[in-house]
């Protein structure tokens, strides 16, 4: 179990989060948050990439700067801005990573192969990495951060590059590995998150506003979210009074998807909130 | 692989270090080409010297005025080579009978500089003569009059000891800075430090680092060094006289021994650079172990590096524990008397009468000490920091 108590960051007078507690059993979590918002930091504090101003991150009650490589060795970590050795194929940038996570040299051979077939990289396993789509590239960070079996899984915008049905798949992959693994996913798509996540997490000016399940977080939208079409010209003004969530071509109309909490467009037809609705509510008028 | 092999592979496929290792090759075997080799007459010193020996004593001179009998015997038949070995010998004799039966003591020349007054001049004059009386005296004593050494040529000797080797020890120096310097920061420079210092040996990973940065250096000036004297013996070839006794250069009749053949000591000159080289390399490692920016690292050696040559120039007492440091006595290798070689000290005179013998060794293996306490240290800050 991973537990994150009291934490602050601050940069000499910035404070990046204040006062985070969160805790992490099995399962997917998402990290949901606009930019800027601390999701990063959060993330490099949970892998030991910085430390806290203030609070401790615990594994199983561990401190996890005291536990040192014993707690590294448990986590697969996916960052946002992927660095890697443009010279060298997946196959030798993954025996590498083994090298580093401390896989013998018979267990890095089986797994390698593996983890390519997996991420559909099998045929390109000898080509030099410079010569990748950035999809390609993202493949093959996501088949690193999976080397070690890791029990702590964090991923920073994993599917940023992937295609719809590489992201399905993806998707199907975390929510088989979330059985014995504690998955953390940091991402602005939020259909990353909707159909696999657990729990999620809400960031909203450097703090937690909520850590409860997709569900939970809906029900706080129930009956507040409805569906009309208008007419060409009538958007400004249904703009002025009503906070937008989507909107569509539809048979020459506009079809629209909106917040009213007092039920005052007569037409409206009231639809099931999702996991986008909670985000585009909570977090209106933040940049995106 | 282990985790040396691959920080080893990352390291010589960085391009732009082979490239100025074969710069820096390409200046330093440059400046061995165009030495000065007169083989004809090189050969007739080393062939008088076979004859004679390089020990000159009293009753050599007989023996030299009898093969001067036969140079002239030939002079009709060969001029130019018998002129050359008759040139030689007289000189010989001359200087034998000027050593081995007065006083006098040839200083080398330039020891006395001249003065911008007649009596100044005198007044030096007079403390050269002094100077010289004090050495007879002293040498009348040891016994070591009895004789004068006289040295093998060979070729681009002062070429080599002054020119050659100091330019390869700067181009080892900053090949072994370039390489130390961009292996420490290679992980920020790729951008991948992010996922190499989350892994579980990822923090050890600037001690293998190190290891592999001293593997390479020691690899690179090697080489470099085997092809450097490659390149010298096929441009000046030497013959068995590698293997002869290193002595005294003839137009200063010094008295020492040094029981080392040429060749050891051209060895020993390269183990001793060697050894500056590998503690500069710890330096700029503790320095840019940091990683994230090396150019801070690298401008703090540069900064240490030339406080270091001031130190050892200006040679206060004071300052004697600094003075004696990798970066004085890499100059002092290089440009300083290894024609003229004081017993009790393996390469270079450091200025200080109360010096233990072998000081440049003792010294070189302390400071390699105290640069390794700073790799340690900045390892385990390493161990702690954070990460952007």
């Amino acid at each position: 179990m991973l537990s994150v108590e009291h934490i602050t960051k601050k940069y000499k007078d910035f404070t990046v989060l204040k006062d985070i507690n969160l805790t992490f059993e099995n399962g997917v979590y998402g990290l949901i948050a606009p930019n800027g918002a601390g999701k990063t930091t959060l993330i490099k504090m949970i892998v030991t990439l910085l430390r806290p101003t203030q609070g401790i991150i615990r594994w199983d009650g561990e401190d996890i700067w005291k536990l040192d490589w014993k707690y590294r060795e448990l986590v697969g970590y996916l960052p946002q801005q992927f660095g890697y050795y443009r010279n060298y194929s997946p196959c030798a940038y993954l025996r590498y990573i083994s090298a580093l996570k401390g896989l013998s040299r018979s267990a890095a051979e089986e797994k390698i192969p593996e983890l390519l077939q997996l991420v559909s990289l099998a045929d390109a396993a000898d080509k030099k990495m410079k010569k990748f789509s950035g999809g390609m590239i993202q493949r093959v960070g996501i088949a690193q951060a999976l080397l070690n079996e890791p029990k702590l899984l964090i991923l920073d915008e994993p599917t940023a590059g992937l295609d719809p049905k590489e992201r399905a798949h993806f998707r199907n992959l975390l929510a088989s590995l979330s059985r014995d693994c504690t998955v953390i996913i940091s991402t602005h798509i939020v259909s990353d998150v909707e159909s696999i996540a657990n729990q999620v997490i809400l960031l909203k000016d450097h703090r937690v506003l909520h850590q409860a399940t997709i569900g939970e977080l809906c029900a706080g939208l129930d009956g507040c979210v409805y569906e009309t079409s208008l007419e060409d010209g009538r958007l400004p003004e249904f703009e002025k009074k009503y906070q937008l969530l989507a909107q569509r071509q539809e048979h020459g109309k506009l079809a629209v998807r909106f917040i009213d909490r007092a039920h005052t467009v007569p037409d409206a037809v009231c639809v099931p909130p999702n996991l986008e609705d909670v985000f585009l509510a909570t977090y209106e008028g933040q940049p995106s | 692989m282990k985790i040396i092999g691959w920080e080893l592979k990352k390291v010589f496929a960085d391009r732009a270090l082979w490239v100025l290792i074969a710069v820096c090759m390409a200046l330093v075997i440059a400046a061995v080409l165009p030495s000065d080799y007169d083989r004809e007459s090189l050969t007739g010193w080393n062939t008088l010297i076979a004859q004679t020996g390089t020990q000159i004593k009293p009753e050599s001179v007989e023996k030299l005025e009898s093969i001067a009998h036969e140079a002239e015997e030939n002079l009709a038949s060969d001029p130019s080579e018998s002129a050359l070995r008759l040139t030689q010998i007289g000189f010989v004799i001359n200087t034998a009978r000027s050593v081995l039966e007065t006083e006098q003591d040839f200083a080398p020349d330039g020891l006395i500089p001249a003065a911008d007054n007649k009596s100044d001049q005198t007044a030096l004059e007079q403390y050269r003569d002094s100077a010289i009386r004090a050495r007879a005296e002293q040498a009348n004593e040891s016994g070591e009059r009895d004789y004068f050494s006289l040295g093998y040529f060979l070729s681009a000797r002062e070429d080599l000891f002054s020119l050659v080797f100091p330019l390869f020890f700067a181009a080892t120096i900053l090949t072994a800075g370039y390489l130390t310097a961009r292996s420490a920061s290679l992980e920020f420079a790729e951008g991948t430090q992010q996922l190499v210092y989350t892994s579980r040996r990822g923090r050890a990973l600037q001690r293998s680092k190190l290891a592999a940065c001293l593997i390479s250096v020691t690899a690179v000036y090697w080489a470099g060094a085997a092809v450097l004297l490659g390149v010298w013996m096929i441009a000046c070839p030497q013959g068995s006289y590698l293997a002869l006794p290193f002595s005294a250069d003839p137009f200063a009749p010094g008295l020492s021994r040094f029981p080392v053949s040429f060749a050891g000591y051209m060895l020993l000159q390269l183990g001793m650079g060697f050894l500056i080289v590998l503690a500069l390399s710890l330096l700029m490692f503790g320095l840019t172990a940091r990683g994230s920016r090396p150019a801070i690292g690298i401008a703090v050696f540069c900064a240490v590096g030339i406080a270091m040559a001031a130190a050892g120039v200006i040679q206060w007492p004071e300052l004697f524990p600094v003075a004696v440091n990798p970066v004085s006595l890499l100059f002092s290798l290089s440009l300083q008397g290894t024609i003229n070689i004081n017993s009790g000290y393996w390469f270079c005179y450091t200025g200080n009468p109360l010096s233990l013998p072998h000081i440049e060794l003792v010294c070189v293996l302390l400071w390699a000490a105290l640069f390794a306490l700073l790799c340690i240290a900045m390892l385990r800050r390493f161990q702690k920091r954070e990460v952007s």
